[in-house]
């Protein structure tokens, strides 16, 4: 049964539940509105000041002037500013024209001291050149020059009519599309695109993510080498965030320690600022215990045999760890994650949860700065009911290696590496 | 309400689980005693996740017929498609994603009146994923 637009809509994250109709509806309004304030403030802009600057420096006719007197007008708008005037007078065969002027309106300054600066440079009785509009002789000027704020202007309407235009476009050029028509058209559009050079997944198994990083990594002892799924970010931003936040407080502390060697009391202040030196204080101690621990676990690396990993299948692992330490566990597994990204308002969120764990190989007590180096080698077979790799734009299934390593209660490791899990090619496939 | 036509869509033997590889073969019509005419009809087979992410959509097969201004669409007929399912994505009901197929017919009337009817089917055998806890062995 055909169905009418619903008016109460519900929305959670990109879902709607409500008629898309009207929700383009509205867009178009929008954009609209953004195109016409845009068109409208352009022509403004070309109609008040491009035009009457483009003819006073092109139209108006030269001519000579008696100045018969000056002043500054307080001008009653937005810009609350000055602008001086002359009084000029000059003739046009038996017409006898007298009009206040100066440069057409282009100088409009809050200093008031620079406009009777401009109005020095003219004395009062002299005659000098002028310009004055054909069209209208009581329109005259004595300055004429290109003001940059003329042509500045004309750029703030530009972002609006951007905005308006291409949303507009947007909202019409799908209008009354379906979703999968939306999909589909944007889908040959981007298979148009000549210029582009990016990774692109494998056509054969849509959704699958792009192997690049995997297969130009070849290994020493297998034949590719995982690259890490985090390289050392987290470590990073600690360093970043440490820096900044302990750099803040230095200041504050040689500001108020300044203050209080003056003979100021800044008891308050210092009180205040406990807090935020206690937080500091951990962000540091927690910063140097990361470093000592990434210097002391060193690398870890993880091989494999063949790429990319089906459902049944067999295939070698190699993983080592270096270090300076003595680890109670050393761990290999096989997991597999679901990670989806939603919207809260106007924040994006991503969350993960773990569905399959194996645990491939285990090592107890460990001590690698006697052994040098740790590694294992082992042969895993693939589950044989498994769901492949998958990746949209807001939702993944991620399988890794993940090696993790114990180090007492506090010192602990968790490196993950990515391995590509395709589904059978062809029913049969085994 | 009686008389108001009804939009169905069938796979062929009713089948309802398919492997990669089969062919997704049916039909689809407007059942309606009396003729209905349609601008447009729009058919696809196409697979989209559920759950706590935003949802993505795919389209694997699209077939969109228009009727003319003065030869508009009569789907009083049954409408046949047929199309290969691909190797992947898979049907997926995880914890917090799923992925799930459906075929989904959209019948545009004049006046921008719009019916819509959609058929889930499964492609693969995936079993159902649940949350595993640290240290689980197979």
């Amino acid at each position: 049964m055909p169905r009418s637009f619903r008016f109460i809509q519900k929305k959670r994250g990109d879902r709607r539940t409500g008629s898309h109709q009207l929700g383009a509806a509205g867009q178009a309004f929008l954009f609209a509105s953004f195109l016409l304030g845009g068109g409208v403030s352009l022509g403004l802009t070309i109609a008040n000041h491009t035009i009457p600057e483009w003819r006073i420096n092109h139209d108006y006719v030269p001519h000579a002037c008696r100045v018969l007197g000056k002043r500054v007008v307080e001008v009653p708008d937005e810009r609350g500013g000055f602008r001086p005037e002359l009084w000029l007078q000059f003739a046009l065969g038996k017409d006898e024209y007298a009009t206040w002027g100066y440069d057409g309106g282009g100088l409009v300054t809050a200093d008031r001291e620079r406009c009777e600066q401009r109005l020095a440079e003219f004395e009062v009785g002299r005659e000098y050149a002028c310009w004055y509009d054909p069209l209208d002789p009581n329109q005259a000027v004595l300055v004429r020059d290109y003001t940059l704020a003329a042509w500045l202007r004309l750029l703030l309407p530009i972002p609006f009519l951007v905005v308006g235009g291409g949303g507009l476009a947007f909202v019409v050029v799908n209008w009354g599309k379906s979703a999968e028509r939306r999909v589909v058209l944007a889908r040959r559009t981007a298979q148009l695109d000549l210029l582009q050079t990016g990774e692109s997944a494998d056509h054969a198994f849509p959704t699958l993510p792009a192997d690049t990083a995997i297969i130009n990594s070849p290994g020493t002892r297998l034949r590719y080498r995982l690259p890490p799924v985090r390289p050392g970010w987290r470590l990073w931003s600690l360093v970043a965030a440490s820096i900044v936040w302990n750099g803040v407080l230095a200041v504050l502390i040689v500001m108020t320690l300044n203050s209080a060697v003056g003979g100021g009391s800044h008891l308050v202040l210092a009180a205040f600022m406990l807090p935020f030196l206690a937080a500091g204080g951990w962000m540091a101690a927690v910063l140097v215990r990361k470093m000592v621990q990434a210097m002391r676990v060193g690398p870890t690396v993880v091989e494999i045999s063949t790429h990319p990993w089906r459902p049944a299948g067999r295939f070698e692992v190699f993983a080592s760890q270096a270090g300076r330490l003595r680890l109670d566990v050393w761990r290999l597994a096989l997991v597999c994650e679901e990670e989806a990204t939603f919207s809260q308002g106007t924040n994006k969120r991503t969350e993960s949860r773990r569905v399959f764990e194996q645990e491939l190989f285990r090592r107890d007590n460990v001590d690698l700065d006697a052994a040098g180096i740790l590694e294992h080698q082992c042969e895993i077979v693939t589950p044989a009911a498994a769901m492949h790799s998958f990746e949209s734009a807001h939702n993944k299934i991620r399988w890794q290696l993940v090696v993790t390593g114990q180090a007492g209660p506090k010192t602990g490791f968790e490196r993950a590496f990515l391995v590509h899990f395709h589904p059978l090619a062809r029913v049969g496939d085994r | 309400m009686m008389g108001d036509p009804r939009l169905a869509l069938y796979f062929d033997g009713n089948l309802r689980l398919y492997l990669p590889g089969d062919t997704l073969a049916g039909e689809y019509q407007l059942e309606s005693s009396r003729r209905v005419p349609a601008k447009a009809v729009e058919l696809a087979v196409l697979w989209h996740t559920e759950g706590k992410g935003d949802e993505d959509l795919g389209v694997h097969y699209f077939d969109r017929r228009e009727g003319g201004a003065d030869a508009p669409l009569d789907l009083r007929r049954p409408q046949r498609f047929s199309t290969t399912l691909p190797a992947s994505p898979l049907s997926y009901e995880g914890v917090i994603v799923k992925v799930r197929w459906c075929a989904r017919v959209r019948v545009f009337f004049p006046k921008g009146r719009e019916s819509m009817v959609e058929e889930p089917f499964r492609l693969g055998h995936v079993p159902p994923a649940s949350e595993a806890s640290r240290g689980d062995r197979p």
